[in-house]
Formats: structure tokens, sequence, C-alpha cells
């Protein structure tokens, strides 16, 4: 981004953000989530300078942009919710079925105080952004989104087909 | 994001060789007859145990992918202590989050072991769950790792 | 003479009276619509604006430049919006400057002052240490052990078997072909209480090839993943090579004395027992 493009995502920034908040909010219903929406539309800004300062309509350009931002959030959340869903049904199976009964302690532990079991629950169920995840965890946005993916991946791999 | 979820979570498959020599300064690798088949496409071969040099209690974990993972290592290991040899109890958890030598990035095999300030005269077991994953897409798997 | 109505301002206008909720309700229902239904923009940048200008006569409305700091703090990529800091004196930079390059100068010259009197050629080293690093690939603190491989030797593993040797380890566990356009791309060794774990990593393409040896101080079971039962055990020199199939790929699994080797990867049948046979031969 040059100087001339930093200054002017900025004032759009200024001048759209409410709008932007009220637009997500709309749909997302939720204030943590409608505001990540609104970051991520502007992350995108400056990811894309060109396509924003060049748009004959920049206005019109973030707001089809939130869209597509609210449209994944949503579908984000649902993946999320299935595999927590599917990923407690398998556990509470395997405690059904366990013999091991040090491994029954385990099992409960794990589904009470496992990482990755909390971190997409705080995701899917909860409500939570990545800005509020990450705060708990004193980590960056950034390696939330990536510890997120990794949470996935574990609970996806431990769901049987 | 590509998923490839094929995973059974009945149990561990178990499945080693048998080899038996007879010099005496030599070890070998055991075989257990195979439990029940178990396939992933993220992991090939992992394996786990417990070594104990005085007081200082080492959970051992190594793991193989199917090839270059973008994560792979320990998701957590359990560790369990007895003081009769039936009876134990969970004296330490060690999780990835916290320490940054359980998972490893962008490579094909990771292993590592941890360290815990027991007591020589116990004996220690550890549930250890192991992971691959790359592409949206991961297997674990628990098992025991006992002392050796 | 009566003015003509503002066909704009009366689409537009119908939003006025309409209550937030309305409002919002209008929003989620854009919000809503599939990909590739075309908003009114027009229409929604006007509620938008309504709903921003009735929020600030509430009181209500979010601060966008509290908002701004936390985006510059959290979200925006890193180098944009840069702060304006107060230019360093030149002099002070130059001295950095000079510094590394002295400091860059002495380092060369000692290594040729020391080298020089060797019978190694400095350039010669330089190449071995690069490939040496490639060679060994991540570097994991603590744990793995640094292998010096035959960089002369054509072997598809020959730093494994370098490291064997010096190990004077006489066994042939090492395969010394793999199937044609597989290339190395990774080495790894772990040091481990009771046992050594190493790890080759070939590709071709997207196909990938996997080597490992394991060599155990003690007794542990080692967990093979696998999708069917036996396919076949092939046996050479007295050593029973297990042959599984996991999902789509072969894995190869044998034991000779403390070491527990396994090949898997994208190879066939006939690919897996050419290496294997490629262990025994000279």
């Amino acid at each position: 981004m040059n100087l001339q493009q930093n200054e002017e995502i900025k004032q759009l920034y200024l001048e759209m953000y409410s709008k932007l908040f009220d637009y997500a909010f709309s749909f997302l219903k939720n204030e943590s989530l409608a505001e990540e929406a609104v970051q991520n539309t502007f992350q995108i800004a400056c990811q894309k300078p060109e396509k924003v300062c060049n748009s004959p309509n920049p206005q019109g350009w973030l707001v089809i942009t939130l869209k597509n931002v609210i449209s994944n959030t949503v579908k984000s959340r649902e993946t999320s919710t299935r595999i927590l869903t599917e990923y407690y049904k398998l556990r509470v199976r395997e405690i059904q079925e366990s013999t091991d009964p040090e491994a029954l302690d385990i099992l409960y532990h794990d589904l009470t105080n496992m990482e990755e079991y909390q971190l997409v629950k705080g995701m899917a169920i909860d409500g939570k952004s990545y800005l509020e995840l990450a705060k708990e965890r004193n980590i960056s946005v950034e390696a939330c989104r990536k510890r997120m993916q990794r949470a996935r991946e574990f609970l996806q791999g431990k769901i049987k087909k | 994001m590509k998923y490839s979820i094929k995973s059974f979570f009945r149990g561990v498959v178990a499945l080693c060789l048998i080899c038996i020599l007879f010099t005496p300064n030599v070890a070998f690798a055991a075989v257990k007859p195979p439990v029940e088949p178990q396939a992933s496409d993220y992991l090939s071969t992992y394996y786990g145990y417990v070594s104990k040099s005085g007081n200082t209690i080492q959970p051992v974990f190594g793991v193989s992918g199917t090839g270059m993972m973008e994560n792979i290592g320990a998701y957590s290991i359990y560790l369990y202590e007895s003081r009769d040899g039936t009876n134990y109890t969970l004296v330490k958890t060690f999780n990835y989050e916290s320490y940054s030598n359980m998972m490893a990035h962008n490579t094909s095999s990771y292993a590592s072991y941890m360290s815990y300030s027991g007591n020589a005269n116990y004996t220690y077991k550890a549930y250890i769950c192991v992971f691959a994953g790359r592409n949206g897409g991961g297997d674990a798997r628990y098992f025991w790792g006992y002392q050796v | 003479m009566p003015s003509i109505p503002d066909r704009k301002n009366q689409k537009l206008s119908r939003f006025d009276p309409m209550s937030d909720e309305e409002l919002r309700a209008f929003l989620q229902l854009d919000a809503s619509k599939p990909e590739g239904e075309a908003s009114d923009m027009e229409e929604v940048l006007y509620v938008m604006e309504l709903l921003s200008v009735r929020r600030k006569e509430k009181g209500e409305s979010r601060d966008p430049y509290q908002a701004f700091e936390e985006f510059k703090a959290h979200y925006a990529p890193e180098g944009s919006f840069p702060e304006i800091a107060p230019a360093k004196p030149k002099i002070h930079f130059r001295w950095n400057r000079v510094v590394a390059i002295a400091a860059t100068l002495a380092l060369l010259l000692g290594m040729i002052m020391t080298v020089g009197a060797s019978k190694f050629d400095f350039f010669q080293i330089i190449a071995k240490w690069t490939k040496e690093t490639f060679y060994t690939g991540k570097a994991i603190s603590g744990n793995q052990m640094e292998a010096e491989p035959d960089i002369t030797s054509d072997f598809p593993y020959a730093e494994l078997q370098s490291i064997l040797f010096e190990q004077n380890v006489m066994e042939r566990i090492v395969p010394t072909w793999v199937p044609e356009g597989f290339e190395q791309q990774e080495f790894t060794s772990y040091e481990l209480p009771q046992c050594k774990d190493y790890h080759a990593y070939h590709h071709r393409g997207e196909e990938e090839l996997n080597f490992e040896v394991k060599e155990w101080f003690v007794e542990v079971p080692l967990q093979v993943e696998r999708s069917s039962s036996l396919l076949e055990v092939y046996t050479l020199e007295g050593i029973d090579y297990y042959i599984f199939e996991n999902n789509e790929e072969l894995q190869v699994v044998w034991v000779s004395n403390e070491f527990e080797c396994v090949i898997s990867g994208d190879i066939s049948l006939l690919e897996a027992k050419q290496m294997i046979d490629s262990i025994k031969k000279d």
C-alpha cells in the first residue's frame, strides 16, 4: 500500500466503520462477531488497496466484501458446530464402550478441559470472535486462527465417518 | 479446504514384530498380535514409552506422517504414577500449547521427550495422544506408553 | 408551478419513518441474499447512514478512532499505517553499517586464515556446510543429532548409512535404490532416551516416500497404521519383510537385530521389493 492508499483506506474506515458494524450486527446479532467481520473487511481492503481505492463506489465495495465475510463467518461457525457435535457424540460413545477405567478419567478430563474442544466450542457455541479467543489466551489473532485450524483438524481427525 | 476423514476409533492398533536374538548386549523389538487394523491418510507409525533415569521421568513419543505434515507431534501426554505397580494416579499433564517441543510443523516426522521430577522407586506410564494433520484434515491416536 | 417529485428521494425517503428494528431487518435481508443476487447499494448505504445518524443522536455510536487503533493492533497487515518515527542521525546508521561490514570481513579473514593452513579448499568447506544444512533438514534443538552426509555418494540414503557406519553398525538395513524420480527432501534424526530415530523423506511430484529406522535399546512396540491384513511376507536372507497397505499407500516393516525399519509411501509392491532387494546388494 502506498501512502495515498493508506490515507484513503483510513478515511474510509473512519467514515464507514459504524455503518458496516450495523450491517454486520443486523445479521450476526453478536457484537463481537460483527466487530470482527468489519475488521476483517478492512483487512481485505488493505490486502487489495487498488481494488477499493480505484472502485467507482468504495463504500459499496466494502459492503459487498462485508457480505462475503459474514457469509464465511456463518459457514465457519456452522462447520465448527457440526464438528463439535459429532466429536461430543463420539466421545460419549467411547466413554460408554470403554473397558479401561483409567481412560474414562482421561476422556472426561478431555471433554471438559481439552484446549481444542474449548477453542472450537468458544467459536461455535459461545459465539466468541477470534479477537476474544485470542485475548483469553494472550496470543495474536493470527495465532488464534492457526490454533483454531489445528483444533478443528484434531477434532475432525477423531470423528468416525 | 480439502478434508479427508477416514479414521476408526475403536481403540489402538498394536502391531510389532518379534525378532529374538541371543546376543546379551543387543535389544530387540517386540511383536504383539494385531488388535484391529486402523488406516490413516496422515499417520504412518508412532510409538511412546516412559524412560526413567533416577528420579527423572521422561515420557517419549515419536510420530511419522504419511508425508509432509503441517502439524505433527503429540497433542497431550498424561503421566501416571504408581507406588505399588497396580494403582495409578495422574501426576502431570503435558499439552502442546504449553510445551513447544511437543509439536513440529512442515515436516514428515517428529520425536521428542518430556521431563518430570518423580520418584525412582515408583512405576510410571503415560497416555499419549499423537497427531498429524495437513490441508484441513488430520488424525489422532491415543495409546498407552509403558515404562521401559 | 408544482415541483416534480425527486424519484430518488422518494425511493429512499420511504426508509425515514421506519424504526431501527425495521431498518436492521432490511439490512439483514440484504445480508441474507445468496451470492450472485445483487443488492441495491444505494438503498443499503442510505439505510446504513440513517442508522448511523440515529445512533449519534442517541449517543450510542461506536468510536471509529478507537476501533481503528484496535484494527491497527490486531488486524492490519504488518507495516501498513506506519507511525512516523523521528529520523535517526545518519552518522549512527553509517557506524552500524561500518561495524557490520568490518565484522563480516574479520570473520571471513579468520575463516580463510584457519582453513588456509589445512588441505581443504575454503569454498569446498562452504559447499559441504550448505549441503549438510540442507540434508539435516529442520533443526530441532536439544534432540537432533548432526549428520555428516557423504556428499560424494549417489545412494538415496547416504546420510543415514554414513551415520550408521560411524557408529560401527555393520547391519545392512538401508536401501540403496528408490524408484526413479523420487528426490530426497528431508532427513531428520532424533536422539531420545533409549532410542535413536532416523527419518528420510522423498517426494516425486505429489507422491511421497518415507524411510524410518529406529534403533531400540529397550523393548517398545511400534504402532503401524494399516488398512488391510498382511499383503505379503517377503523373505530375503533370513529377514522377513511384512508388507501392508495403509489406505492407498504401502507399508513395509521389518526388524533386524535392534533396528526396526519402515518403508512407506506411494510405491507399488514391485518397487517395494526392489527397494528391499537393494538393501543387500553391493
